[in-house]
């Protein structure tokens, strides 16, 4: 049976390639993040290699039968074969440029699966990165407006609210693993404590979650669920200010903890799981072992450390509701 | 291919080693879905599936760290939950009382429900086709979401007698796969399930309220509805899962509808057709459908779309395959079998799934080798027997 805690694989990189070899039931996940990730070719032949290709900015991902992996890279090749040739001098200057300003040659290659003896080496010339995807720059100071937003929808049935607080980024282990923590007191299960009261004992939403999505320059604790009417967000802010002003208990704090450090196994356990998480650190421009030194500050946790980040950061919620702000009849099914 | 055993109680038990994996998912699925609902109660077994999730046992689970879940479907109601390794005595214990205790209670669990069909059916995107399709052109006659008048008519004690008579070990199948050895596996599970008693033995299906129509023009349905654009959906009759030609059907509909490649797709495209969307959707149950879906442009002719559907079968079934065709569709066909079965999780979901549907659990791990294994003409003979379409649905946007 496996070890406790899930350990990061063992990676072969270069400067911008991250491998990662292991069982994947035949699939290899790939993810091409930061300048180099442009328009990847017609559809139709991705498709004759069994991808379905996902194109989002700064990032190209899919899953390939590990067999096809190296088709499926060089479809992403640049079409120009113009710089093939390219010399010390240029290649020095497009690096520099790359590294200053991001061209379209920087970005990273994750690449996790059956992947053999796939070479990160041959798949950073073939795709002429120069170097790794750069990280975003600081975001611009933002003011957070506090009144609620209500964007009217025609035809919606229900009201979708998102809850949000701006939070401190991934840099900060301990803040990140705290807001982790919080996420799975809050909204990941159905007797947490959101869950508990709005779907659990009254019914008012099918479930609420609650997840961290970071960008630049920090992030945001994001609480969203579907609901019938004003009351259930009134509730729902109702237990965010509680959980912000009393924390969290010793004993809530240990089983969160060990759920977060359990679900790095099931999280990490498909290659596209792996990938995505590797992509992701690396559009940051963190390294691959920021997860274990996640997982490392996730363990070192205590109630109090988790009621101070709570404390400090759920202060000022933002709230967008889009739908009717209160749905008194909706047509019967 | 998995281990399988039967306790004494007809429990079904498959199990598969998966080592190093760190996890172990324990699924159990019974045969019990929206096919089995008595007349008036349509959304019983969707109502009961929320109600066997018992507080005090969530609760536990949550505690161990678990990833769990359920769903109800026409023909069965899967429970699937993913812990560590440690942990799985207590989570076959926790599923075995599952079986064993009938509900106590409805609570909230109705408008749970209620919210969930709003959400998932009504306010997504088109989510009302089964609901407009089924009762059109499929035996079935409804869906797992039901009809709202009957899921507020339902008591406690439907929702009883329906755990009463169909969870129960002869009608369930138990897949347990991960990082644990296969005898700890299953002796675990026989000391968890051995207790609970067999229950009803006779299982006998209500009988189905509706029938497949059969003849020249299919029965037809516009709806006007506030969808994001017009769209033709168009119903047809598949073999039956497990059977050696239902992959042969899966191949030849992605060949004709699905991804940038297919010839749906490339027509409709030619032919200067604006933001249209092709995709097919195959509805796997004893007696599946094929959706073949066209979203169009606004202000496109329908008609057209649906006519190109129905001419390309009829020159896909004459003309035979283009060079790579066969080939594109089998790549797609053999990743999506790969990702189904990647995780410990999905691969026990499967191995139940193939279970109840075909009787062969094995199905599971040998997609692929029956993807590769469809040969051309027995693809093209899928496409002939396509057909006409059993049934058409029309969405015309309407502002609410």
């Amino acid at each position: 049976m496996g070890s406790d805690t899930w350990a990061l694989p063992a990676l072969r990189r270069t400067g911008s390639t991250v491998v990662c070899d292991r069982p994947a039931g035949g699939l290899a996940a790939v993810r091409l993040v930061g300048a180099a990730a442009g328009p990847a070719g017609d559809a139709p032949a991705w498709e004759a290699l069994g991808a379905e290709l996902r194109v989002s900015p700064g990032e190209v991902a899919f899953e390939v039968p590990a067999a096809r992996l190296e088709e499926a890279v060089r479809l992403l090749a640049p079409p120009d074969p113009e710089d093939s040739t390219l010399s010390p001098r240029h290649a020095a200057r497009s690096r520099l440029l790359a590294r200053l300003r991001g061209s379209w040659q920087a970005g990273t290659l994750v690449v996790v699966g059956e992947v053999g003896d796939f070479s990160g080496q041959r798949a950073e010339r073939l795709l002429k990165l120069c170097g790794p995807a750069l990280p975003p720059g600081p975001a611009g100071p933002v003011a957070v407006e506090a009144a609620p937003l209500a964007l009217p929808w025609e035809g919606a049935l229900q009201a979708h609210v998102a809850i949000g607080y701006r939070v401190p980024g991934r840099e900060d282990h301990v803040a990140w693993a705290a807001l982790t923590v919080a996420c799975r007191v809050l909204g990941e299960g159905l007797f947490t404590r959101l869950n508990r009261v709005l779907r659990e004992e009254l019914g008012r939403t099918y479930g609420f979650t609650a997840s961290l999505d970071p960008g630049p320059g920090g992030a945001v604790l994001l609480v969203q669920g579907a609901v019938g009417d004003e009351k259930a967000t009134k509730l729902a802010l109702g237990i965010l200010r509680e959980t912000a002003s009393h924390g969290v208990g010793a004993e809530e704090c240990e089983r969160a903890v060990t759920a977060c450090l359990d679900g790095a196994w099931s999280r990490f356990e498909s290659a596209a799981g792996l990938a995505d998480e590797l992509a992701s650190l690396a559009a940051a421009g963190l390294p691959p072992e920021w997860l274990s030194g996640h997982l490392e500050a996730l363990g070192r946790l205590d109630a109090s450390t988790v009621s101070e980040v709570l404390g400090k950061h759920l202060v000022t919620p933002v709230v967008v509701t889009a739908g009717r702000p209160s749905i008194r009849s909706y047509p019967r099914w | 291919m998995p281990r399988e055993l039967v306790l004494a109680n007809g429990l079904r038990v498959l199990v598969v080693e998966r080592p190093g994996t760190g996890l172990v998912a324990v699924d159990l699925r019974y045969r019990a879905g929206s096919r089995h609902e008595p007349r008036g109660r349509t959304g019983l077994a969707h109502l009961t599936e929320h109600l066997m999730f018992a507080p005090g046992h969530m609760t536990e689970l949550e505690g161990l760290g678990a990833v769990y879940d359920a769903d109800t479907w026409f023909e069965h109601t899967a429970y699937h939950t993913l812990v560590r390794p440690q942990h799985l005595e207590r989570v076959l214990r926790l599923e075995a009382a599952r079986m064993r205790e009938s509900p106590r209670r409805l609570g909230a669990q109705r408008e749970v429900v209620r919210a969930e069909v709003l959400q998932r059916v009504f306010a997504f995107p088109y989510g009302t086709h089964l609901p407009h399709l089924l009762p059109l052109c499929h035996p079935f006659g409804h869906t797992p979401a039901g009809i709202e008048e009957d899921l507020d008519a339902i008591t406690l004690r439907d929702c009883v007698a329906f755990h009463r008579n169909w969870y129960v070990p002869g009608n369930a199948v138990l897949a347990v796969v991960g990082d644990v050895p296969t005898a700890t596996a299953i002796e675990l599970a026989a000391l968890a399930f051995t207790p609970v008693p067999p229950g009803r033995t006779e299982l006998i299906a209500p009988e189905l309220p509706g029938r497949y129509v059969t003849g020249e023009a299919p029965p037809r349905l516009t709806v006007p509805e506030p969808q994001p654009l017009p769209a033709v959906y168009q119903a047809f009759r598949l073999p039956p899962e497990g059977g050696a030609e239902i992959e042969a059907a899966d191949l030849a509909l992605r060949v004709l509808a699905a991804g940038e490649g297919s010839r749906l797709h490339r027509r409709l495209a030619e032919e200067g057709a604006q933001s249209v969307e092709v995709d097919v959707h195959r509805f796997a149950v004893a007696s599946s459908l094929a959706i073949v879906k066209v979203h169009a442009a606004p202000g496109s002719d329908l008609a057209a779309m649906e006519r190109a559907v129905t001419d390309e079968i009829a020159e896909l079934a004459a003309g035979g395959f283009r060079a790579g065709e066969l080939a594109r569709a089998k790549a797609m066909a053999t990743r999506a079998a790969l990702e189904r079965v990647e995780t410990v999780g999905g691969l026990a979901a499967e191995l139940t799934l193939e279970a109840v549907q075909t009787g062969e659990a094995g199905r599971a791990l040998t997609a692929a080798r029956r993807i590769a294994a469809v040969t051309e003409p027995a693809a093209l003979a899928a496409v002939w027997r396509l057909g006409a379409p059993a049934g058409v649905l029309t969405y015309l946007p309407k502002e609410s």
